[in-house]
């Protein structure tokens, strides 16, 4: 038995100070991946509390097959992407990059010319950061999710694919398919040089 | 293997989940088509980039309010367990089992199980067999038809134990109200009892003419009792104005007489305040029972590892940790605190 299982368990028999301490193991990186989700701090807060809360009143459900953090990062993903399809339905229709179908099931990418950032953008780390978060923001939920866990916070394919309940293949095609999409957007916007 | 298709494995390629015939048939076309090594090195560049994204900082009361909030979750993390009555089939077991006992026995009168016991273990000899467990049980088996077979009154009633269940609880020894053959299914959460744990604070301000002759009354009275004096200058609205604060500790029950005494030096009708410990308190509790039983757990494993010497070290400084924490919340609620608060107009 690791320690985080040993925490859980203590937690479990009440001790509410165990889950103070996976909380401080994890809080960074929770907060981290609420923050990429969310794009804004306040979002990444309330999002990352709510995580928690959540990992607290479920803690019973974790059989410990997977790492805390795979289970972690399972609900703060999933608590963000509930949240940002709920927010989609009631303002934005539609992703920028979310494919149009076609009638005999094709999809194509669409193409709409960006007026939000300007193209002689300054490589600064700051607004470079700000620029790729504005960027991940236009993505859809799924595609966003597979850049954020791969390439922000660097889970394997595997860990990637409990949190996202799907096969290591469909890990796999959408991270390609997510990453051809950024990185048009980037090199549409020169970010990329 | 066009472009388009080509594209499509640069992702994985990069993250090595490619088979090795995707491997060499990439290799094979980043050397002919310099678009799309470009291509490939821009991803690999966007993915560097992604790596090293700013993250603002964590809320320093991140954790904090996420305790406060966990504090005040009511939820049903210690399911209640309804007991379960035992189902009344144990009879019907017991009579099959001693028809079965019964059967063996009569049966033994007129089968060869002696002849049968022995062509096994001649077998087993000549196949050359390690001689395992089952030789003793052999034995044993040998030794119980022997018995059997012996003309004894207690035929009738055999009381040879098997062996190694000599510590099996005998029918008729369980007390009454004890459930048979269920054992506990889910851990049982720490029960810890609550016991209030309240603070008792007095704050009282006196006006004084003589600082000094009132500041030692106050002592004398407070040594008297025995109680634990600070004295501190305080900070005063009015720079003229002198104040000092006396705060004593003193015995639950000498408080009383000491209020009252300090009543015949001026002190009237000291502020009560109370301070609730009582949930710190039992949550200690709690995390402390939980403790015990890890470190016990730890220290019954016998050997342990590297990782487990640590783990046990920090569980230990933990214990010890919470272990002040209760001894000083003990303190606070076993004495009653009486603030006194001397002020002296010097230029009234």
């Amino acid at each position: 038995m690791n320690s985080d299982q040993l925490l859980v368990k203590r937690t479990l028999r009440g001790d509410t100070y165990a889950f103070d301490e996976l909380v401080k193991t994890y809080q960074n990186k929770v907060y981290m991946l609420a923050y990429r989700y969310m794009g804004n701090e306040d979002d990444a807060n309330d999002m990352a509390q709510e995580s928690f809360i959540k990992a607290f009143r479920s803690l019973r459900s974790f059989k410990g097959d997977a790492s805390f953090g795979t289970w972690i990062y399972r609900i703060t993903t999933n608590v963000c992407l509930d949240e940002l399809r709920r927010r989609k339905r009631k303002i934005v229709p539609l992703s920028l990059d979310e494919p149009l179908a076609t009638l005999d099931g094709d999809e194509f990418e669409r193409e709409i010319a960006d007026t939000s950032l300007a193209a002689d953008v300054v490589y600064e780390r700051k607004e470079f950061t700000q620029n790729m978060q504005l960027l991940l923001d236009e993505m859809r939920p799924e595609h966003k999710a597979v850049i954020v866990l791969r390439d922000v916070m660097d889970l394997s394919y595997e860990e990637i694919a409990i949190v996202l309940d799907c096969s290591i293949g469909t890990v796999k095609s959408r991270i390609s398919r997510a990453r051809i999409i950024l990185q048009k957007k980037l090199i549409e916007r020169e970010l990329l040089k | 293997m066009n472009c388009e298709q080509m594209q499509r494995l640069f992702s994985p390629y990069l993250d090595k989940m490619t088979t090795a015939t995707e491997n060499e048939a990439i290799a094979e076309h980043l050397g002919e088509c310099a678009a799309c090594a470009q291509q490939m090195q821009e991803m690999d560049r966007m993915c560097a980039l992604l790596k090293n994204l700013d993250t603002p900082p964590l809320p320093v009361d991140f954790a904090e309010k996420l305790h406060e909030r966990i504090s005040h979750e009511k939820i049903q993390l210690f399911p209640v367990i309804k007991p379960t009555t035992p189902k009344r089939t144990g009879w019907v077991a017991a009579a099959v089992a001693g028809l079965a006992v019964s059967a063996g026995i009569f049966a033994s009168s007129y089968l060869p199980y002696g002849a049968m016991v022995a062509s096994l273990q001649d077998w087993m000899n000549k196949e050359d067999r390690p001689r395992v467990a089952i030789v003793d049980n052999n034995k044993i088996l040998q030794e119980w038809i022997n018995k059997q077979l012996e003309p004894s009154p207690e035929v009738d009633a055999p009381t040879t134990e098997p062996a190694g269940q000599t510590g099996v609880q005998k029918p008729g020894t369980i007390k009454p109200g004890e459930s048979i053959g269920i054992a506990p299914a889910v851990t049982k959460p720490v029960e810890v009892a609550v016991q209030e744990r309240v603070e008792q604070n007095y704050t009282a301000k006196i006006q004084v003419d003589d600082m000094d002759q009132s500041m030692q009354d106050v002592m004398q009275l407070a040594y008297a009792s025995g109680a634990q004096i600070s004295v501190k200058s305080a900070n005063v609205m009015a720079a003229d104005d002198n104040v000092k604060v006396v705060t004593l500790q003193v015995p639950k029950d000498k408080a009383n007489e000491m209020l009252n005494q300090l009543g015949s030096v001026g002190v009237e009708a000291p502020l009560q305040n109370e301070v609730t410990h009582t949930q710190a308190y039992h949550e200690n509790q709690k995390a402390l029972a939980g403790l015990e039983m890890d470190i016990e757990n730890l220290q019954n494993s016998g050997s342990l590892s590297e990782e487990q010497q640590s783990q046990l070290q920090a569980l230990l400084q933990q214990q010890q940790e919470l272990q002040a924490q209760q001894e000083k919340i003990d303190k606070a609620v076993n004495a009653v605190t009486i603030e006194v608060r001397l002020l002296e107009k010097t230029n009234p």
